[in-house]
């Protein structure tokens, strides 16, 4: 997946904050992007998912895009919505594709309780299930498990790891599991000397 | 005894409905729900010389246009929906005198059938409608929207779509129930609408106490509306005056929105306000 002179300013008149970045993420693999707080690892993964039509972003708040009074399936039901729900028709009846049926059996998860009384961990793998509904090809992860304990953020982590065929690119500060579960590039974004951010390739 | 409470329920059945799509599913607080219910009877009495489906189009119209401009309000100005709704009140009372001429009028629209059977045909129509709309997608999407605003900045979903159709149909329903009010009683007032949203609310705070549940369901309101006028006749029997029903109201939803905040163990949410 290769992404080419990506450029962007916060307005018009604003200096670049990115000018023609170029880099490439082998698909299917998990990448992490390191960086210092503030120097635009966010903005970077809000950008890429507008510029990339099968890209889907996961932000730091996973539980803003789950309904914690509604079950598991219920969640992964409204997750196939369309853009303007039809009030003609019913929710989705099968609402866990085929290839996870598995993966939700590993995670011990019970898929009829109030998803407000799951772990962290288990909400956090409902939400990326909704995202992965949409069948994306660049999976962006912004601090997956910043409000997670250690327990649940290896969850987390295992369950991405467990994953085929999406390539992602992760925003972690867990040092640990970045090394243990990272399959491709590990890219450092850094403010150059004109301001403009450049990305490196850490070996 | 079962017989004005039959009669009233049949009345207020889709002021019932329309606000548990708007207050209990959207969690909005809809005050302009009053004014739906105002402004539906008086485009009825305006096209009360039509055809009868025709003066029941125009009472929904006449709400779900109220429903329009509460929205717009919100979401094109951005105005908090409190606001966008004392706004709209104030609005449609002006517009609703002009249009009146007078504080009261009297309203006869020819209906060819007996009453009783007019407000059963109605309310079964209403309830068909709201039914298969509650197990749509939508109607599931209304219920997200209440329990959680933020879902459709993550979701490819229009929240706006979402709550524009919750909040036109919750309306419509309120115009057609001032409708009813007004083909009962005989006449159009300005102040009928006083006290509308503490019915309403009363019978959703019943109707939730009876049937727990965060999903969309048909008989929180019609629980909750008969087990309302149950108690009001009740409270008339022993001699309550019907003066102080307002007041009445007011004590009981706040009593029982404390005694819900007292006993943790019951989770009942605030309706929308």
């Amino acid at each position: 997946m290769r992404i080419k002179n990506l450029c962007f300013q916060h307005h018009a008149k604003a200096p670049y904050f990115f000018q023609n970045l170029s880099f490439e993420l082998e698909e299917g693999l998990i990448h992490a992007l390191h960086g210092k707080n503030g120097v635009g690892k966010s903005i970077l993964l809000h950008l890429l998912s507008r510029q990339i039509e099968e890209a889907v972003l996961m932000s730091q708040q996973f539980d803003q895009t789950i309904v914690q009074q509604f079950s598991f399936l219920e969640n992964l039901q409204f997750g196939s919505l369309s853009r303007f729900p039809n009030p003609l028709k019913k929710l989705k009846k099968h609402p866990i594709p085929h290839q996870f049926t598995q993966l939700v059996a590993q995670f011990n998860i019970d898929l009829h309780i109030p998803v407000g009384q799951l772990s962290g961990g288990q909400r956090q793998i409902l939400a990326l299930l909704m995202k992965l509904q949409k069948n994306p090809r660049l999976l962006l992860l912004d601090e997956p498990t910043a409000t997670l304990d250690e327990q649940n953020a290896e969850m987390v982590f295992e369950f991405l790891s467990s994953l085929e065929k999406v390539t992602m690119l992760i925003v972690c500060h867990d040092q640990g599991l970045i090394q243990r579960y990272t399959t491709g590039q590990e890219l450092y974004l850094e403010i150059g000397s004109n301001g403009v951010r450049q990305l490196k390739e850490l070996i | 005894m079962i017989l004005p409470i039959l009669d009233q329920l049949l009345i207020a059945l889709p002021l019932a409905l329309g606000a548990y799509l708007t207050l209990s599913l959207l969690k909005l607080p809809d005050f302009s729900i009053e004014s739906a219910y105002l402004f539906g009877a008086v485009m009825a009495y305006l096209a009360q010389d039509l055809p009868l489906p025709w003066v029941l189009l125009s009472a929904g119209f006449g709400g779900a246009f109220v429903g329009i401009i509460v929205t717009s309000l919100n979401q094109y100005l951005k105005l908090p929906f409190l606001l966008a709704a004392i706004i709209t009140n104030g609005v449609f009372h002006g517009l609703t005198q002009y249009l009146l001429g007078t504080s009261l009028q009297s309203f006869h629209p020819l209906l060819g059938i007996s009453e009783p059977i007019f407000l059963s045909i109605v309310s079964v129509g209403l309830i068909a409608i709201v039914a298969i709309l509650l197990f749509s997608q939508l109607g599931y999407s209304l219920a997200i929207y209440g329990h959680n605003p933020h879902f459709f900045q993550h979701h490819p979903v229009s929240g706006r779509y979402v709550l524009f159709s919750g909040v036109l149909l919750g309306h419509a329903c309120a115009g057609i129930a001032g409708f009813l009010f007004s083909l009962s009683n005989g006449f159009v007032d300005l102040t009928m609408n006083y006290g509308i949203i503490l019915l309403s609310l009363s019978a959703l705070i019943l109707g939730k106490s009876f049937i727990r549940t965060n999903k969309p369901n048909l008989l929180i309101p019609l629980v909750g509306l008969f087990a309302y006028f149950c108690i009001q006749q009740i409270l008339l029997h022993v001699g309550l005056n019907l003066k102080y029903f307002n007041s009445f109201q007011a004590l009981c939803i706040l009593g029982a929105l404390g005694l819900f905040q007292w006993k943790k163990k019951i989770s009942i949410d605030h309706l929308g306000v």
